[in-house]
């Protein structure tokens, strides 16, 4: 009874695993039909369309990277100053009372982050439409050179704002170790995690993993077809896979060395 | 869960919160506080830890119940 079991289970996965396979190869005909029917002919429309808007933030690369330093910088503060008071309630209350005040630390915690990367990659993504000699040749290095200034300026709060923050949780937590500014902060970090807070950051780095490895063959396949349609350049398509690459090797790699530590044991 | 404790209760008893039994047992005050709501299921180490400290034996604070495991 149990081998029937066992097989049908076995059947039902490769059914599944085929149908899924099926499924997207059809989505995949329909995406590429459409695109080639419809669009194809369009396809300098397009182009222009992309053009027009890198032009446009081009024009608005200044204004765009100081609104982003702003909010930046505005939403650090803010968030530094609650953490902040969060922190003197976790030190005032206990036990139950004190469950909620930790809860609002964490959260308030990830916003701070979240949104201090949201601010780099926005940074990057803005300054990156000027990084074009026509541009810069077209009399606008004045405006491409404030656009870096301020680029730095960005990089450099936000930067700052992470040792900040680090020291921040320190300072409401003092067990926490790690010198921010150190390239073995998050092994000093963890190191200063006891059991049962080693486990949320396992279980949430196994589910980041397994969420990027859900998204990263999407995104190869868009950078792919980017290219093979518009144009979009083959080093996005070569920067995905490698990145894809390194993800999945690492975890191999640190499953098989952990093995191995475990084999000497 | 498959795992009861009485962890909450023999700490009132000692007359201390959860950041000074954390303290005592080598971990933070969230820490104990996962365990007494059974949410985290410790290590032996920080079972036995704990049992000391509370000066009791480890099954007197936790309990493993088949039943709820079903």
């Amino acid at each position: 009874m149990k081998t029937t079991d066992k097989s049908i289970k076995k059947t039902n996965s490769y059914l599944r695993m085929g149908i899924i396979m099926l499924t997207f190869a059809a989505v995949g005909a329909v995406i590429g039909f459409v695109l080639i029917n419809i669009l194809y002919g369009n396809i300098n429309g397009i182009k222009t369309g992309f053009s027009g808007a890198v032009s446009q933030i081009q024009q608005f690369m200044v204004p765009l990277l100081l609104a982003i330093m702003a909010v930046s910088v505005i939403y650090g503060e803010v968030n530094l100053h609650k953490l902040k008071l969060i922190g003197k309630m976790i030190l005032q209350t206990e036990d139950e009372e004190c469950d909620k005040w930790d809860y609002e630390e964490e959260k308030t915690g990830a916003w701070g982050t979240a949104v201090n990367v949201l601010s780099q990659i926005a940074c990057i993504l803005v300054l990156a439409s000027g990084y074009s000699l026509k541009y810069i040749e077209d009399e606008h290095h004045v405006n491409m050179l404030a656009a870096c200034v301020i680029f730095l300026a960005c990089y450099s709060y936000d930067g700052l704002w992470s040792v900040r923050f680090v020291k921040t949780i320190q300072n409401i937590h003092p067990e926490k170790k790690g010198d921010p500014s150190s390239k073995n902060f998050r092994e000093q970090w963890l190191q200063s995690c006891d059991e049962a807070e080693k486990e949320i950051i396992y279980q949430s780095a196994y589910k980041s993993y397994s969420r990027t490895n859900q998204w990263l063959p999407a995104l190869l396949g868009i950078t792919m077809l980017g290219h093979l349609f518009f144009d979009t350049g083959i080093m996005a398509v070569i920067t995905t896979a490698a990145i894809w690459l390194i993800v999945t090797v690492s975890y191999l790699h640190s499953c098989v060395v952990l093995k191995r530590a475990k084999l000497r044991e | 869960m498959a795992l009861l404790n009485y962890l909450k209760e023999y700490r009132s008893r000692m007359g201390i919160n959860q950041t000074e039994l954390g303290r005592m047992a080598g971990v933070s005050r969230q820490t104990i506080s996962l365990i007494e709501r059974g949410d985290y299921s410790p290590s032996v180490t920080l079972a036995l830890k704990l049992a000391k400290i509370c000066r009791v034996t480890v099954e007197d604070i936790f309990e493993y119940s088949e039943e709820e495991d079903s």
